[in-house]
């Protein structure tokens, strides 16, 4: 995966230099929807595997997992959303962010390929029902738009908006 | 590298910090020793040294003149009086704020001109000391004018400073028609007392005394120089080119011992890869056990079953040495102690004797550095409320003098601290009138409560004795927050008290946090840890044991009757299917509370690598980490403190339906007890 997600990589900094386009988002899926993450907040994008629940917490915190000998707390994309459960598939993956200090997972039912975007605009009140406070802007590619997520709000514990 | 130099510089002014609090607080104790003062003096030429090379100047300034004071004291011509002492302790104060300065800002902003000017003028009233002005005529036939100049010369050197010769000895020989000599001498003796021992000497005609004001401008040698110690350094060294001035340099040696400095960061990373060391350890174990199950099993499993074994035994020994690394003297801790005590003695003006035992303890340093909070929290409490005034001490028939007594001891894999004052002890009475007042108890169960319960209840969330809410403790965070400190630390805290007599606070900590030995537990699918330290019993029992007693269940252990609980309720997991007729009991205890909990499966005690979960999640009650287990997912370290708050949560809820129902009866104070944080 890792491979695969650098040679994109690569590929989109070549055009990159050509274009004069410099921020890259990757696009992940869920449900119908696609979103796209800036790659810069990425750290990396594992496969889905075991998770560890954490009784009596955030509602959309799936729990723990092991990364490498650290313990890692994920979150459910979908939880977080108000989607149905997850249905954990050969394309789930956890798409590891850092938020302050700290390595943070979140689940998605999958991770497709890097984009970028020729213009940004910002988000609508509402995205396909879900609250626009989550979205940093609506981005236009050729094949169409797509909502940037806000991984701070994502992840922040408020339940409510924090502003507007 | 720059930071890195930064970084070696602070830790050495930390560590000249903490010394330089020693040494003057002994010479507080005991009077200017040599050897105190000489440390002192060493400390600052220490900083004096690093921070000029760090550019720091005030740093600079205040050390050197704190050296200037100190060289002065060192050579008797000052001696050591209160002030002094709170003079060095306030600069001592100023260096502290100058390094939390430069770690923050990476540069000085605080004046320390006031404290330097205070230093100046101490040292130059440089007490008793005078300079006299010795002018020796010498006897007519007097045949080695230059050799008797330089027997004087000496002579006058070992009872004070010469600080000019006028001839110069040198020019002696030469000025034949010359019978005179003028010494200018900076010393302590009466001028009567240096005249005799000058007219002691051979071939001298006739001794004239003329005492010279203090004042450094007086001296015939001219410097531009202001600083008049260091002048009288230059100007000593001019006379003495045979090295008076260095030979001070080279008192100034580092003690080096057989160690080095090492980053903590370090040790923690070595900690951890120890950690994954023991995961995989278990790992192995736990593959050769299954291989072992299988039917057909392998000539090559004794083999590995044994290289597995002799890893193990390496691993632990690693583990123990990694550990004892990362170990510290509880001195670090404790030496800052005295100096608070001090201070708070001073402001409450009362009379205490601080009794240190046992600083040489080690403990992990995390354990220390958290540890810290609590336990000044507990010494200012001593102080402030433990020990009376003299009056009352001896109204009551008891030495004028307090009594503040801490201890730590190491027993087998914990450490004991103990907290102890001479006081006045806490009163049952007054407690309980306390907790009814605040309503943390009502008035019945008040009446029905132990003595011993009662003082426990010192530990409630938002309880506080203090009549007065002093500057010094008491201000709102109690007893409770020291308890949950304690308790993170997968720690105890128990009270101890006499009335009238004093109060010993006694904590028990774990030596390493790292790494403990737990109980893993399955409760459904789910396995759990149980740090071993706070389990006391396993039992088995059957089903029909287990009664409910006001709602809550129970069982009867030995005519003990103990309440148990499912954790399953409060995590949400449901209980398992009663297969068989008995239960799996896990009894944990915390001080004297002891709770049963019932666990679907036991699966053995080994060594866990105790992990944060991590801030992002927030805290998780009854969880106080998690570790690693052997196939790599994830298992939870209970928190048998919090399990314990879960359970009587619980209970009060039950309870409270039931208070409902049967009017006015009212509840005991642990169901009644607020919760916090939530």
């Amino acid at each position: 995966m890792g491979a695969k997600l650098e040679s994109a990589t690569k590929k989109e900094e070549r055009i990159d230099l050509e274009s004069g386009q410099s921020q890259q988002y990757i696009v992940i899926e869920l449900g119908n929807e696609k979103h796209a993450l800036s790659i810069s907040d990425i750290y990396e994008i594992i496969k889905m595997q075991k998770i560890t629940e954490l009784p009596n917490s955030k509602h959309f915190l799936a729990g723990v997992t092991n990364l490498r000998g650290k313990i890692m707390p994920v979150i459910s994309l979908r939880k977080r959303f108000g989607l149905a459960d997850d249905e954990v598939s050969r394309k789930t993956r956890i798409v590891v962010v850092q938020h302050r200090d700290e390595m943070v997972g979140i689940i998605v039912d999958g991770v497709n390929q890097v984009t970028s975007f020729l213009d940004i605009q910002p988000a609508f009140e509402i995205v396909s029902g879900i609250d626009s406070h989550y979205f940093a802007g609506i981005g236009q590619t050729e094949e169409g738009f797509m909502s940037i997520l806000h991984i701070e709000r994502v992840l922040s514990g408020s339940e409510t908006r924090e502003h507007q | 590298m720059k930071s890195e130099l930064m970084g070696a510089f602070l830790e050495e002014v930390e560590e000249q910090l903490q010394q330089l609090e020693q040494d003057i607080l002994h010479l507080e104790q005991d009077g200017d020793a040599e050897r105190t003062i000489h440390s002192i003096f060493r400390t600052a030429h220490t900083l004096k040294g690093s921070s000029a090379a760090m550019g720091f100047e005030q740093m600079k300034v205040l050390t050197h003149e704190m050296e200037n004071v100190l060289d002065q004291v060192r050579n008797h011509q000052l001696t050591v009086t209160s002030a002094t002492v709170d003079l060095l302790f306030e600069c001592l104060d100023m260096l502290g704020v100058l390094k939390r300065e430069i770690e923050r800002s990476g540069t000085t902003h605080t004046s320390t001109d006031g404290i330097v000017s205070r230093l100046r003028s101490l040292a130059s009233q440089g007490t008793g000391l005078q300079i006299v002005e010795c002018r020796i005529i010498f006897a007519k036939d007097c045949l080695m004018k230059a050799a008797r100049a330089h027997v004087i010369h000496q002579m006058l050197n070992q009872r004070g400073h010469v600080l000019a010769v006028s001839p110069e000895l040198e020019e002696i020989a030469q000025l034949d028609e010359s019978h005179e000599i003028v010494f200018v001498v900076e010393t302590e003796l009466r001028p009567d007392v240096l005249e005799a021992l000058v007219r002691q000497e051979q071939d001298i005609a006739d001794v004239h005394l003329r005492l010279r004001g203090a004042e450094a401008d007086a001296l015939p040698i001219r410097s531009p120089d202001p600083d008049s110690a260091q002048r009288k350094e230059r100007i000593v060294g001019k006379l003495f080119k045979d090295g008076k001035v260095t030979s001070k340099e080279t008192e100034v040696r580092h003690k080096s011992g057989q160690t080095i400095r090492v980053d903590v960061e370090r040790l923690d990373n070595l900690m951890n890869l120890v950690g994954e060391l023991v995961i995989d350890q278990t790992r192995i174990a736990q593959v050769s056990g299954m291989l072992r199950n299988h039917e057909h099993v392998d000539e090559g499993l004794d083999d590995l079953e044994q290289i597995s074994n002799h890893i193990a035994r390496v691993i632990s020994e690693l583990q123990e040495s990694v550990m004892k690394t990362r170990m510290i003297p509880i001195d670090r801790l404790f030496s800052r102690v005295p100096r608070m005590v001090r201070d708070l003695a001073q402001e409450l003006a009362k009379d205490i004797d601080l009794v240190i035992v046992g600083k040489e303890t080690e403990l992990d340093r995390t354990v220390i550095e958290e540890i810290g909070d609590p336990l000044i929290h507990l010494i200012r409490n001593a102080v402030d409320h433990g020990i009376e005034t003299r009056e009352q001490r001896v109204a009551a028939g008891k030495p004028g003098k307090g009594m503040v007594r801490l201890c730590a001891t190491q027993q087998e894999s914990h450490v004991v601290i103990t907290v102890e004052d001479d006081g006045n002890g806490i009163s049952a009475d007054k407690i309980k009138a306390t907790a009814v007042k605040k309503g943390l108890l009502a008035a019945a169960a008040a009446d029905a409560m132990g003595e011993r319960e009662a003082v426990q209840l010192i530990f409630a969330p938002g309880f506080s004795t203090a009549s007065a809410i002093s500057d010094i403790s008491g201000r709102g965070v109690g007893m409770d927050i020291v308890r949950a400190h304690i308790e993170k630390l997968n720690g105890l805290i128990d009270v101890e008290t006499k009335p009238g007599r004093g109060t010993k606070f006694t904590i028990k900590l774990p030596l390493t946090l790292a790494i403990v030995r737990g109980l893993l537990v399955k409760l459904h699918d789910l396995t759990y840890a149980l740090p071993m330290s706070s389990v006391v019993e396993i039992v088995r029992i059957p089903l029909q044991e287990i009664q409910t007693v006001k709602g809550r269940p129970v069982v009867q252990i030995r005519e003990q009757v103990m309440p148990i609980t499912w954790l399953h309720d409060h995590f949400h997991i449901p209980r398992a299917k009663r297969k068989n007729k008995n239960v799996f009991v896990v009894v944990v205890g915390i001080a004297e509370q002891r709770l049963g909990l019932v666990v679907d499966e036991l699966i053995g005690n080994q060594e866990i690598v105790v992990k944060s979960i991590g801030s992002y999640a927030g805290k998780v009650e009854g969880v106080s980490g998690a570790t690693i287990l052997g196939d790599g997912s994830v298992a939870l370290i209970l928190d048998v403190a919090g399990v314990m708050k879960l359970a009587s949560d619980r209970g009060r809820v039950v309870r409270e339906e039931e208070r409902m129902a049967a009017d006015e009866s009212r509840s005991g104070w642990e169901w009644s007890r607020p919760t916090i944080n939530s």
